[in-house]
């Protein structure tokens, strides 16, 4: 016998059965293969942003020209087919027309940046529209344009750069490589590196940065080859510098992001699951009789088992054909939404990997989820005639057992699509526990209930179904339990790291960061910047200090005797150098308190006791402090010491000025400090003039200009939240989808009983009351257990990867409780309605 | 009357002695008021070269000297006088002043650095505290004129007020990369241990 042509010609019977579930699998795949392109969408736009960041996949970076060694194993190691660029930087003083500054100097060569640009005022988009004839001559430069009021000069004009004239060639309006770090306190000047050689700033005695740019082709890990490059060239003077390293400044939100996609998919995918499993089964209880009357008509179990494996493999492939179409169908439409909602480009594709997934769940997934109900169908025909029939437990038992390569596949899967074991098996583990507790204790409460009576008939017919179909009772409880508790997680997490992406709003974010103001500055720079209407924003006092002892024990690493690593090595420095410490009386607007309690007010003590101080969170982390831990300071050769009374959460997105310890007032006032602040967004001409105006009559204040830095990041920052945001959205509607299949098929599953009912003349109103009511209680009661369980998976997914952020907003719980429950109704009303309407008659013409 | 005379000389002269002999004199404090350098940045504080001078002093006579760090990483000359005023209720002896480099790294004007150093130089005298002043040079890539100005700067200073001058702190050590941390400017252990070199001879003739 032919299966395959024979299975689809079943399928071609049940042309109904088959459209529904092919709608409804479609459905279940567009949800996660869109969820997949997504993800990777926005993982493409953010490795570029970081590519930018650096300019190059890869960077080897030194004080010093690399040895001949360390060039051998970089050329002999590197991937061949790679660009490599030099640079060369460093700062040094500039004249112009009658005034000199601190510049950055930058050397490149043609073609670098490999990825991002210089936006140049004249050439345009260097290096894509700057050709190599227009690039920088040996003695051209290009320059920031607050330079050019700096040292009065204009373009065509020429800069005296060590002992050479220079001509300024054009002016750099974006940098996409500026960062915070190198070369943010001074403006930038680039030139070509044969330029840098004839200012012959370049000698023994001078402090260079000599960078290694490469690019290499797509798909290498760059990460591990920066940790293989580590191990082989140790020397701590040579910085090795992958794009994720480069993007610092966002690392760990940007860490963050990618812990999320990944959950996200994960959800989508054990959401499609739920939904798969479900229709399946309500399949293959259709089948049930039609593989009965096979077995009773000759065909051996053996061959029915086969023709229900085609029939599992044709739908689930078309399922996920369908998806997949659907979803590129649907590509154009959903480049312009996202054109049209986001605030920057996201070429929306599809991707290897979802299509892997799709295939994946849609075929090997699917029979593999066939088989436990498959074997549950090996029954004689004679069980037709049982409503419901039972399993001894030993078959109970082999039918379980029939789960396991489903769940050794879902579990590689989750590995694949989390790329974190500990969540795989969280997800895992969850669902299965899920599973194993609801069933026996749902089959106990139901038992219990079957005998309830109640004078409503609804009522009674309600509990009394419920009781009666308890499987398929506890099938849908759990399903809609997992959904909701799926849906609620997404939202959850995206909450609890909505508060981390907070940027500041329009207006507030600084422009420049002054540091090294004097105590006796500060009153005199506030006026002299409200006369000019600019606001100094988060003036802080700042102490430095060492950590002496923590809690009486020494603040250094143990000294084994053995050779330190790298990391121990980096560690031991890091405690060697020295703590900034401020204080006030409570939190800024940029903190939360976690633990603990505000200041007590102002320190009381003469100087023996102990003042409280606060500590932010992630520091407390890494160095194990706790409420009540006590520190001891040497502030500046006074020993200070301070008891943790709080630890606090900082909004480091604030850009503003903020610190690890904060002591309570009546401390430090007294040491030696000088101060930070911040000055907001500025114009262009007011951001020009102001450092200039400054630097007469503030000498010693440094500025940082963070404009364009600032502008990046917080650019970087809203598109990591519009890809939380989204991928929330989206992860909601695939859940409500799932549900939505749920109940519809729920209900159609009812009709029989609700046709019989009808018949033995249950009023309307009654047999609608009895339909609303189960599902009441069903949809209540799993998403209130769903959304219970969706929080605690939220609390302990943040507090594994998202650094213990986690806050409880009611209004998302409360939303989903009603939106699950009313869906459900909604559904089970409109899937009933039109049974309930249609005349007896022509229902039982029709079955 | 006479003999009350006699037993004072006595008094001075075993005083006197036992000072000598004993080494019960008060500690010379010495104050190091500095930046990175100064407070050791990359080093522990025990390896920074202030705490290699009060090792290398007391080892041939205990007790001769106390040193105060007084270095903040990052710090500029503009609060120098603040500072000084902080450690004044250790009542030092010597002031090692090594500020100013951060000034010249930042490109700050110059003018305004010399001011700042004056004013911590008089606020010193003022207070009868014996004073070495720290010389620094810039690194080359800053260009010949600023260079020379900055190194000028500290000269000026020496020949205005009289002090005795380390033309460069960081002689032997600046540029040297085996003597130095990874960032290439701050000095290692060993190269601390060049500095304390450089600085004894200067210090033996303050003490």
């Amino acid at each position: 016998m032919n299966l395959p042509k024979f299975a689809l010609k079943e399928l071609m019977n049940h042309r109904r059965f088959v459209f529904f579930f092919l709608f409804n699998s479609s459905l279940a795949m567009l949800g996660l293969v869109t969820l997949e392109n997504f993800k990777f969408s926005f993982n493409q736009v953010l490795d570029q942003r970081s590519k930018q960041i650096l300019g190059a996949d890869f960077s080897v970076s030194a004080r010093r020209q690399l040895k001949g060694d360390e060039i051998n194993y970089l050329e002999s190691n590197l991937p061949k087919a790679t660009k490599v660029a030099n640079t060369t930087a460093l700062f040094s003083m500039v004249a112009g027309t009658g005034y000199s500054r601190l510049v950055y100097l930058r050397a490149i060569e043609y073609g670098f940046p490999f990825f991002g640009h210089l936006k140049l005022r004249e050439k345009g988009l260097y290096p894509k529209n700057v050709p190599f004839d227009s690039f920088l001559k040996p003695n051209s430069v290009w320059v920031y344009p607050e330079l050019l009021i700096q040292l009065n000069s204009k373009v065509g004009d020429t800069l005296k750069i060590g002992n050479k004239n220079f001509i300024i060639d054009d002016v750099i309006d974006e940098d996409t490589q500026q960062t915070f770090q190198m070369g943010s306190i001074a403006s930038r000047i680039y030139l070509s590196q044969e330029g840098i050689k004839r200012t012959e700033l370049i000698q023994k005695g001078s402090t260079v940065w000599y960078g290694n740019y490469y690019q290499f082709t797509d798909g290498l890990d760059l990460e591990k080859l920066q940790e293989t490059t580590r191990e082989n060239l140790p020397d701590a003077g040579l910085w090795i510098t992958s794009p994720k390293k480069a993007g610092q400044q966002v690392g760990r939100v940007l860490n963050y992001l990618n812990d999320f996609l990944g959950l996200v998919s994960l959800v989508a995918l054990f959401l499609a699951s739920v939904g798969l499993f479900y229709l399946f089964r309500s399949y293959l209880k259709i089948k049930r009789k039609d593989f009965a009357i096979l077995n009773s008509l000759g065909m051996v179990w053996n061959d029915i088992f086969k023709l229900s494996l085609w029939h599992l493999a044709i739908l689930g492939f078309s399922g996920s054909v369908l998806g997949l179409l659907i979803s590129y169908a649907l590509i154009p439409l959903t480049n312009y939404l996202v054109s049209f909602y986001l605030p920057f480009q996201l070429p929306f594709q599809i991707n290897a990997s979802s299509l892997i997934i799709a295939f994946g769940v849609g075929t090997v997934g699917n029979i593999l989820l066939g088989l436990p109900l498959l074997f549950s169908q090996h029954e004689n025909p004679i069980d037709l005639f049982q409503e419901e029939f039972t399993k001894t437990s030993k078959e109970q038992m082999k039918g379980w057992m029939w789960f396991l390569p489903w769940v050794i596949f879902y579990f590689l899967l989750a590995i694949y699509i989390s790329n974190s074991i500990i969540i795989a098996s969280l997800f895992l583990g969850l669902f299965l526990g899920i599973g194993i507790l609801i069933y026996p204790l749902g089959l106990y409460l139901l038992g219990k209930i079957s005998n309830l009576t109640s004078p409503k008939l609804y009522l009674s017919l309600a509990v009394k179904n419920m009781a009666r179909f308890r499987f398929s009772t506890l099938s849908i409880f759990i399903s809609l339990t997992l959904g909701a508790m799926l849906l609620t997680l997404i939202p959850q997490l995206h909450n609890n790291l909505e508060d981390e992406l907070q940027t500041p709003s329009d207006g507030k974010a600084p422009s420049f960061f002054l540091f090294d103001i004097q105590e006796e500055q500060v009153s005199k720079l506030k006026a002299y910047l409200s006369s000019k209407d600019v606001e100094l924003l988060g003036v802080s006092p700042m102490v430095q200090a060492r950590i002496q002892d923590i809690n009486g024990k020494e603040f250094k690493i143990s000294t084994t005797g053995r050779p330190l690593t790298r990391e121990e090595e980096r560690e031991q420095r890091s405690r060697n150098r020295s703590i900034n410490l401020t204080y006030r009386k409570g939190l800024s607007d940029t903190e939360e308190l976690v633990e603990g309690t505000p200041f007590s007010g102002r320190y009381g003590g003469n100087g023996d006791e102990v003042a409280e101080i606060s500590v932010e969170r992630r520091y407390a982390k890494r160095l194990n402090l706790g409420l009540g831990d006590v520190l001891t300071f040497d502030v500046l050769g006074l020993l200070v010491k301070g008891k943790v009374v709080n630890i606090r959460r900082v909004r480091w997105t604030s850009f503003l000025p903020n610190f690890f310890i904060v002591f309570q007032p009546g401390v430090l006032e007294e040491a030696p400090k000088t101060f930070l602040a911040a000055i907001p967004q500025l114009n262009l001409d007011q951001r020009t003039l102001l450092p200039m105006d400054m630097f007469k009559d503030f000498p010693n204040v440094s500025m940082v200009d963070l404009t364009r830095v600032i502008k990046r990041v917080l650019l970087l920052i809203k598109q990591m939240g519009w890809a939380l945001r989204i991928m929330a959205i989206l992860s909601l509607l695939v859940g409500l989808l799932v549900i939505y299949s749920l109940v519809g098929h729920q209900v159609l599953d009812r009709r029989k009983d609700i046709v019989l009912l009808k018949m033995l003349g249950i009023s309307f109103s009654d047999l609608n009351k009895t339909i609303l009511l189960e599902f009441f209680i069903l949809g209540f009661g799993a998403s209130l257990m769903g959304i219970s369980l969706g929080l605690g998976v939220s609390y302990i997914v943040s507090m594994l990867f998202f650094d213990s952020l986690w806050s409880f907003r009611p209004l998302l719980p409360l939303g989903l409780l009603v939106t699950v429950t009313g869906l459900s109704l909604l559904v089970s009303y409109l899937a009933t309605f039109r049974v309930l309407r249609s005349r007896v008659g022509e229902w039982l013409y029709q079955n | 009357m006479k003999r009350l005379l006699s037993y004072l000389f006595i008094l001075i002269i075993f005083t006197s002695i036992e000072s000598t002999v004993f080494g019960n004199k008060a500690p010379t404090k010495i104050l190091f008021l500095g930046d990175s350098l100064t407070a050791g940045y990359g080093v522990s504080k025990k390896m920074a070269f202030p705490a290699l001078i009060e090792k290398q002093f007391n080892k041939k006579s205990p007790g001769r000297v106390r040193v105060f760090n007084g270095g903040i990483s990052g710090s500029t000359t503009a609060g120098g006088v603040a500072r000084l005023k902080w450690y004044l209720k250790r009542k030092p002896d010597i002031l090692v002043l090594a500020l100013g480099a951060n000034d010249g790294l930042r490109g700050v004007n110059l003018n305004a650095s010399k001011k700042n150093l004056s004013l911590v130089i008089l606020k010193a005298k003022e207070l009868k505290i014996k004073i070495l002043l720290a010389g620094m040079l810039l690194p080359l890539n800053y260009g010949k004129n600023y260079r020379g100005r900055f190194k000028k700067m500290f000269i000026e200073l020496a020949r205005e007020h009289q002090l005795k001058l380390v033309p460069f702190l960081l002689k032997g050590v600046g540029g040297e990369p085996k003597f130095n941390i990874e960032d290439g400017i701050h000095p290692n252990e060993e190269g601390h241990k060049i500095i304390t070199k450089t600085l004894t001879p200067y210090l033996e003739d303050l003490l």
